[in-house]
């Protein structure tokens, strides 16, 4: 842990987007506008270097403040944070460039949207620094100032709808967070240490860890909108600006997930059982059935393509059960472990990517249209032809056909599920693919529709339309480097491991 | 028994009192006021866990950790109260209408 | 229940604090801990509060402060104004202070000058209309600024995000928190005054419970 390469990037992917999000503070919308956009790009740079820095040197870190763990906090940079924060710096850095010209298109009476830029840079750097972390309690706070600037950005229209949709998103996400804090709050109780990679060591099973467990899991379950507690999900991202919806789908919610992986992972390894896996796997195939379903029973695109997320975010959750080993098998010899891995990296890959663009073409369709029920579709390609192309790539890829991102990410959950002989949440995978079909078709039958009695399009500025599809073009590119990508995360320690359940003899593994 | 965990007790039942109130009111101040005593309850379980570790004092480490909770509070239920009366100043509304 | 009830003992990090507190540059644990060996944690949270302040903002609803309210006549709220205005800004500087060697520090003091503003505030002396735009700008930030551009001048000079010189350490943990005091106490005003503008009632949940 010690012997680990040290490096700055770790902390001035943190610090970088606060100081140009201060910066904006002093200048009037223009301005905060031009340096937001400029430091957006900066940081997605800087996060760029960093992934080549972590490809040369392996896992870099940064100990703040010079201190070590357990009483300093450390910043770590693994290939999975590495390739996380990739995804944000090009998913970010394509939305930026939309908003920027987004905003412009607006009419300019209102006078909030300026603050969207120090506010995307906030969640940037919360987003940044979550990634990073290797301490439970500075986890929470990244989580807070992720919370905030969400919920921030996602009522910045004003309208009631977005507000009341806003607050109760805020209001999940403190219950959310204070839930994970009491988990904290028991696991320093009992270990007195807050460092990931120690509590792994030292972390005994007892009732304390299986309750802490317990509460965190929720926490962030009901962060990540994870079944039941995915309520708060449609209204707040089907009610935000295009450039924010897209935000908030593709990279907010991924947040949580990965802090469940990594706790769930390196954590809380002794108190896992198997039946803790199934149990969060049937809440994730019940998010993919009921969210695909809910979102083939909607008639306005923005809502349609948000109860998407809920089931998107279902496949995440199918992989836990693939990640628990049964007793008595070793990592080493379930050859499952390493396409369950790749799948939950695909899987948050192509709906990254997938998802933003298909808001960012909401954004455009209501600009051009004026409303977003899903008749407006009506004649999409003879009008505009690259919003049309880039919701059918975004749709194949959600659907997960070949040779998508998307396709990459189920056909591996498929091939994990069946390795491990876990037969029975293939028909989900399978049932979640024909229902998500089903409303990608629909849409895409609308767009190459005759107009019928409806408004005509308005011209939208054709860059709006470039950057949505090349979101769409990345959700099929991130298959060319799957070789070396999963090749570059199977030297992080995380992936390609499992969790040895303990339930051998007692309740709680004690022998 | 020990002091501590009258404490530690108090926090889970202060934390079961929240977590039950942002479920079951629908009030928009209540839900909030809810969060707030969850967050009372975790705080006290830090402290409660550094009386019980103290040496010559009391582990600073969760003190440090209250306090930037309580911050953090502070700002969400801040963000939550304007949210609140914005809502009720635009539509009237005072309580979530439909699901819960 | 059972669960809280038998946490087992994990020690804590006391023994490691006491240790490590003769490097740290102040003589309090507490304050060590805050401002020294977590402070990466304190300087996101002056992030946090600094966002609880935009994200009001982006509520929305927001008039431009006029320059005098009603409450200004009552001869009472007067008085209390101008009586307890310099306790509370001596008994925050007395905390600032004091944070080195005993209880208190960064946080209590601007919590204590965040409320010289709300009383001004309620008393009618409008805080935010008086001072011009960008100096309340730099108020608001300057705690965070000031943290993060320390943090990466330390980086530039070789070391890492927030590690003191230790023979420097004591006065620039006294520097980040008499500005980080002012930081909280201007947000804090902020956000009451943009809480309590229109209608007057039911607003004091925004008073600082630290």
């Amino acid at each position: 842990m010690t012997d680990l390469p040290t490096s700055p990037y770790p902390a001035l992917l943190v610090g970088l987007p606060v100081m140009m999000a201060i910066l904006s503070l002093f200048f009037r919308p223009r301005g905060k506008a031009f340096l937001g956009l400029i430091g957006c790009l900066l940081t997605a740079v800087l996060a760029i270097f960093a992934f080549v820095e972590v490809t040369q040197l392996g896992t870099v870190i940064h100990r703040l403040g010079g201190w070590e763990p357990p009483l300093g906090i450390l910043l770590r940079m693994d290939a999975l944070a590495a390739v996380f924060i990739g995804m944000t710096a090009l998913v970010g850095a394509l939305i930026s460039l939309y908003a920027w010209r987004y905003f412009d298109a607006q009419d300019t009476s209102t006078d909030g949207f300026p603050l969207f830029w120090p506010l995307w840079l906030f969640l940037w750097a919360g987003l940044n620094g979550l990634f990073l972390s290797n301490d439970l309690f500075n986890l929470f706070v990244t989580l807070e100032v992720i919370g905030i600037s969400a919920v921030a950005l996602a009522v910045l229209s004003g309208k009631a709808g977005a507000l009341v949709s806003g607050l109760r998103y805020l209001l999940a996400a403190i219950t959310g967070s204070m839930s994970y804090l009491f988990g904290v709050a028991l696991i320093y109780g009992s270990t007195g240490t807050l460092d990931l990679e120690m509590l792994g060591q030292v972390l005994e099973a007892g009732p304390a860890t299986t309750f802490a467990l317990l509460v965190m899991t929720l926490g962030l379950m009901i962060k990540m909108a994870g079944f039941p507690f995915h309520f708060w999900l449609p209204p707040a991202h089907s009610n935000s600006l295009a450039p924010v919806s897209a935000l908030l789908s593709a990279l907010v919610v991924k947040g949580a997930f990965y802090i469940l992986l990594r706790l769930w992972m390196e954590v809380f390894g002794v108190s896992l059982t198997y039946a803790a896996g199934q149990l969060i796997g049937v809440a994730g195939a019940i998010a993919v059935i009921w969210g695909s379903w809910q979102a083939f029973m909607q008639t306005s695109l923005k809502l349609i393509v948000a109860h998407s997320s809920v089931a998107q975010l279902g496949y995440l959750l199918m992989v836990f059960p693939l990640l628990i080993l049964p007793s008595g098998v070793s990592a080493a010899s379930a050859d499952w472990l390493s396409p369950a891995w790749t799948a939950s990296v695909y899987q948050v890959l192509s709906h990254a990517f997938a998802k933003a663009s298909f808001f960012l073409s909401a954004g455009i369709i209501v600009m051009a249209v004026g409303h977003d029920r899903i008749e407006s579709l009506r004649d999409l390609v003879g009008h505009m032809r690259m919003t049309a192309l880039a919701i059918g790539l975004a749709g194949v890829s959600l659907i997960g056909l070949p040779p998508s991102g998307g396709f990459m990410g189920k056909w591996m959950l498929l091939k994990g599920i069946f390795l491990s002989g876990q037969w029975w949440w293939a028909p989900v995978v399978l049932v979640g693919s024909l229902l998500t079909a089903g409303y990608i078709f629909m849409l895409l039958r609308l767009a190459f529709a005759p107009t019928g009695e409806k408004e005509p399009f308005q011209p939208v500025p054709k860059r709006l339309e470039v950057f949505a599809l090349l979101l769409a073009v990345s959700s099929f590119l991130i298959v060319l480097p799957a070789d070396y990508l999963i090749q570059f995360l199977e030297g992080s320690e995380v992936f390609g491991s499992g969790i040895e359940t303990v339930l051998k003899g007692g309740a709680y593994g004690n022998n | 028994m020990e002091i501590y965990q009258i404490y530690s007790m108090t926090s889970a039942v202060l934390f079961v009192i929240g977590m039950g109130g942002v479920f079951m009111s629908k009030h928009f101040i209540k839900k909030i006021i809810a969060t707030i005593i969850m967050g009372g309850g975790v705080f006290l379980a830090f402290v409660s866990f550094a009386q019980r570790d103290a040496l010559s004092f009391a582990d600073p480490v969760p003190h440090a950790l209250v306090i930037t909770g309580i911050v953090v509070a502070v700002a969400s239920a801040a963000f939550a109260l304007a949210l609140a009366r914005r809502i009720f100043q635009l539509t009237g509304e005072e309580s979530f209408t439909n699901d819960k | 229940m059972e669960a809280v009830w038998k946490v087992p003992e994990g020690g804590g990090l006391t023994a490691a604090a006491e240790a490590l507190l003769p490097q740290s540059g102040v003589e309090h644990p507490v304050t060590a801990v805050l401002l020294n060996f977590r402070a990466y944690d304190t300087w996101l949270e002056l992030g946090v509060i600094l966002l609880g302040l935009l994200a009001i903002y982006a509520v929305g609803g927001i008039k431009r402060y006029p320059k005098q309210n009603e409450a200004g006549e009552d001869p009472l709220l007067r008085q209390v104004m101008l009586f307890f205005t310099p306790v509370l800004f001596l008994f925050g500087a007395f905390l600032l202070y004091f944070g080195k060697s005993g209880p208190g520090g960064a946080f209590q003091a601007g919590v204590l000058w965040g409320a010289i503003g709300i009383l001004l505030h309620l008393g009618g002396k409008l805080v935010f209309s008086v001072i011009p735009r960008s100096l309340g700008q730099l108020l608001l930030t300057i705690g965070l600024g000031f943290f993060l551009s320390l943090g990466f001048l330390l980086l530039a000079r070789g070391a890492a995000f927030f590690e003191y010189p230790p023979a420097y350490a004591g006065v620039l943990i006294l520097i980040i928190e008499t500005l980080a005091a002012i930081s909280i106490a201007t947000t804090l005003t902020a956000m009451f005054a943009n809480l309590n503008q229109e209608n007057k009632e039911e607003t004091n949940e925004s008073k600082p419970t630290n």
